[in-house]
């Protein structure tokens, strides 16, 4: 019994508290296992870009636009280069969307888990959200609070769904 | 007679010039907060507040994010595909403009 307890107070002083985009990890295949839900066009980036957004299949199932969206949805936002043509412009299909390449700029990901805002002041946190960045290969880009703090005050103007630009609406849009 | 027939000729020939339509952000709203335009019209935003905007699209199929638009500078959105366009603003979530575009 007392072996049992001194081991378990060991693992909790070693195991890190982790707070912040620690507690993102890289959504390894999310581009053949998540679903697309939206694409947002970057004419403003040089060379444009387009925003790819995806959402966790089991997340989506669980969704509705009428609510916050499940503990465990995870959001990602992928930046991709358009095609561009001779003279320098984004190439456009049929109905003027941009054309995208597969070849990707950045990662962001938001991540929602019960309890995560917990650290957070209301001030700051946005509900149960996380957020962290990612070089296409994976390698995290965001390991300092300080580094997302951009994330939770963009985010902050998107309170009343559930802090996401794109998830919710597109719940509602669809009808979902 | 044949001048008129003339003058009925070229207005049938010519095309019909896009339009561009203006909106102000003043006190961080728009100004209109709905438009009714032709696919090929731009819609030109015009920022007089002293605070950045940012034009932000989400609807599906419309979906575009013109990044940050300058106090005293504007940005042009072309309207390339007909549709019901909510436009918002990145940084002020109460932000809305329903733009109605159609062929």
């Amino acid at each position: 019994m007392i072996r049992t307890l001194l081991v378990l107070a060991c693992t909790a002083l070693v195991s890190p508290a982790f707070a912040g985009p620690e507690r993102v990890d890289f959504p390894t295949g999310y581009q053949s296992t998540f679903y697309v839900y939206n694409q947002v066009e970057r004419p403003d980036r040089t060379p444009n870009q387009i925003r790819f957004m995806y959402v966790n299949r089991d997340a989506l199932a669980k969704a509705t636009g009428n609510a916050p969206a499940p503990s465990g949805t995870i959001l990602i936002m992928e930046d991709r280069y358009a095609k561009l043509g001779p003279d320098g412009q984004a190439e456009r299909d049929a109905d003027g969307r941009m054309i995208p390449t597969d070849r990707v700029a950045a990662v962001a990901v938001m991540e929602k888990r019960d309890g995560w805002g917990a650290i957070y002041t209301p001030e700051k946190g946005n509900g149960d959200w996380e957020y962290a960045g990612f070089a296409p290969d994976g390698t995290k880009r965001t390991t300092t609070d300080a580094q997302v703090a951009s994330c939770f005050s963009c985010h902050q103007s998107r309170r009343q769904r559930d802090w996401t630009f794109t998830f919710i609406k597109y719940l509602q849009d669809v009808g979902k | 007679m044949r001048k008129f027939l003339i003058a009925a000729m070229l207005a049938l020939a010519t095309p019909a010039l896009a339009a561009e339509h203006v909106v102000t952000i003043s006190g961080s709203e728009y100004s209109p907060t709905r438009i009714t335009a032709k696919v090929g019209d731009t819609v030109r935003f015009v920022n007089e507040d002293a605070v950045d905007h940012a034009v932000f699209i989400p609807t599906l199929g419309h979906a575009i994010d013109l990044g940050s638009t300058k106090s005293g500078a504007s940005t042009v959105l072309p309207l390339r595909r007909a549709g019901r366009i909510e436009v918002e603003c990145v940084q002020h979530g109460h932000m809305g403009l329903l733009i109605v575009v159609t062929q």
